[in-house]
């Protein structure tokens, strides 16, 4: 197997995971959608597999390679993330980033030929990645129902301040997680792994911001100062994903490329 | 803004060791105490926002020192004294559905003890080795000065593979580079094996990574450079590491539902 039968196969994943998030929110069986997008899923890992026997080493040396295992694994940690809490947008969010992912894929073969440097050549590089784009979402969806709760005329709603802070656990867990594989990665590649790099320093600043809001939570302090820490720790978490690279304090940063 | 830095090394073995059984005394100290009402949520709270205030001076202002500053560290022991004292109480009266609070908090402070005091014991030298030769003195990455170290190495042989040139032969762009290699430890054993990029050799307390080579020589390259890493409190940091991971599992699982 090889790259150029991936449109086969990935038109088919796509399109099993399309009619499967449609069946989602059209019909009232839930057997309908399970049984698409896992479909969809077997498709996609079978490439994988295929791929991996036709190269003779697993497909993680060049960024088309490594997209392609962004894509399966954000659909299948956004099903996953439905099946327990039932976020059905979620599963629409991380189908799209996936579409995207593998739409790039199609569209520009050049970079197949685009190789990781050594350091990126890892197998923490595509699950650290993976669980940050899914904190994103998370956090975005706090923000946005945080906002709401803010601007709310004085009524408490009890099940959106429920779903804010599952939101927000959710979103910390996959902080947390993606933290955690990266300090196990550092110390595989750069040989420490916590050294106050400036990417650390911000996704430490961002996982504690979140870390204060579920802790007054716990405190009991009043939410409409409270709730005003989720949107400050989305920009956080901004300035760590794409913030950074522009700092001035960033500039010997080993960890932009 | 300069503050008084802490030489870091004040709190190398045995320092870190009396401090650390200090903190195991605070797990027994009653929560309605003196000291133990320094154990609250809301102290806690307070804590955080510090540390993290001082973090983003740290990660704003370029070359700054914050994270050896007597304010920094002061707020770091504090916290794993508050860490100590939340874990003492929620221990009096422990029951299994406390296991997340447990694997998170005393995973939090087996992380930062290890990261923090730990980190005072550490030690970090490059190595250069040629071809064919057995070296055993490093250059201490901070200081720069030569030691004789507890470990040697015999480069039996540098590798590289290149990318294929897309347009300009004169930088090949590197694709992996290994050297093959026998480690010989004082106690005499001997080991021999490849280290790469993100596959180190350990032999001990010790791992040996691949850090450089002659760039100039590239493939050509007769010698190749090594950066040893010295750690004796890894095995602890990697413990903080899975129970934070596995706490992280059960933030999912429950997702704040009380």
């Amino acid at each position: 197997m090889s790259w150029n039968e991936f449109i086969y196969f990935a038109g088919a994943s796509l399109f099993f995971w399309f009619s499967g998030m449609l069946a989602l929110y059209l019909s009232k069986r839930r057997v309908f959608s399970d049984i698409l997008i896992c479909l969809g899923l077997i498709i996609f890992t079978s490439f994988i597999a295929a791929l991996w026997v036709g190269l003779g080493h697993p497909p993680l040396r060049t960024m088309g390679e490594t997209r392609l295992w962004y894509s399966l694994f954000l659909v299948l940690v956004g099903y996953l993330t439905y099946l327990r809490w039932e976020y059905k947008w979620l599963v629409a969010y991380s189908m799209g980033v996936s579409a995207v992912f593998i739409i790039i894929n199609i569209l520009k073969p050049e970079i197949h030929n685009t190789n990781l440097m050594p350091a990126l050549q890892s197998i923490w590089f595509v699950p650290h990645v993976t669980v940050y784009i899914l904190a994103y979402a998370m956090m975005g969806a706090a923000t946005i129902a945080a906002i709401i709760a803010l601007f709310r005329p004085s009524q408490k709603d009890e099940n959106l301040l429920n779903m804010i802070d599952n939101l927000v656990y959710i979103g910390l867990a996959f902080l947390i997680a993606g933290m955690l594989m990266g300090a196990v990665w550092a110390k595989e590649a750069w040989g420490d792994y916590w050294t106050w790099d400036p990417k650390e320093i911000w996704a430490f600043i961002t996982a504690a911001t979140y870390l204060v809001y579920i802790h007054s939570r716990k405190a009991g302090y009043n939410l409409k100062i409270i709730l005003w820490i989720i949107p400050i720790g989305l920009i956080l978490l901004m300035i760590t994903w794409l913030g950074v690279s522009y700092l001035p304090a960033a500039q010997g940063s080993i960890h932009i490329y | 803004m300069e503050f008084s830095v802490l030489n870091v090394s004040i709190l190398a073995f045995p320092v870190n060791i009396i401090v650390l059984l200090m903190f195991l005394v605070l797990l027994t100290v009653k929560p309605g105490s003196f000291i133990g009402r320094f154990g609250t949520t809301k102290v806690s709270i307070i804590l955080i926002s510090l540390l993290t205030l001082q973090c983003i001076i740290m990660g704003l202002v370029p070359q700054n020192s914050i994270k050896s500053s007597w304010p920094f560290v002061l707020t770091y022991l504090m916290l794993l004294i508050n860490l100590a004292l939340v874990i003492g109480r929620r221990l009096r009266d422990v029951s299994l559905k406390d296991f997340g609070f447990i694997l998170n908090h005393a995973g939090l402070f087996i992380l930062l003890f290890s990261a923090g005091l730990g980190s005072a014991d550490k030690e970090k030298y490059f190595m250069k080795v040629d071809e064919g030769k057995v070296e055993w003195r490093g250059a201490n990455v901070e200081s720069g000065d030569f030691v004789v170290l507890p470990l040697a190495i015999l480069l039996k042989d540098f590798n590289m593979e290149t990318y294929p040139s897309s347009d300009s032969a004169t930088y090949l762009q590197p694709k992996s580079f290994s050297s093959q290699v026998e480690i010989y430890s004082e106690s005499g054993s001997i080991k021999s094996g490849k280290i790469e990029v993100n596959h180190p050799l350990t032999v001990g307390s010790w791992k040996v990574y691949q850090y450089s080579y002659d760039i100039q020589a590239g493939k050509e390259s007769s010698f190749s450079v090594f950066e040893l890493v010295y750690d004796p409190w890894i095995i602890p940091a990697y413990i903080g590491i899975i129970m934070l991971f596995l706490g992280a599992i059960t933030l999912f699982w429950k997702g704040g539902r009380r």
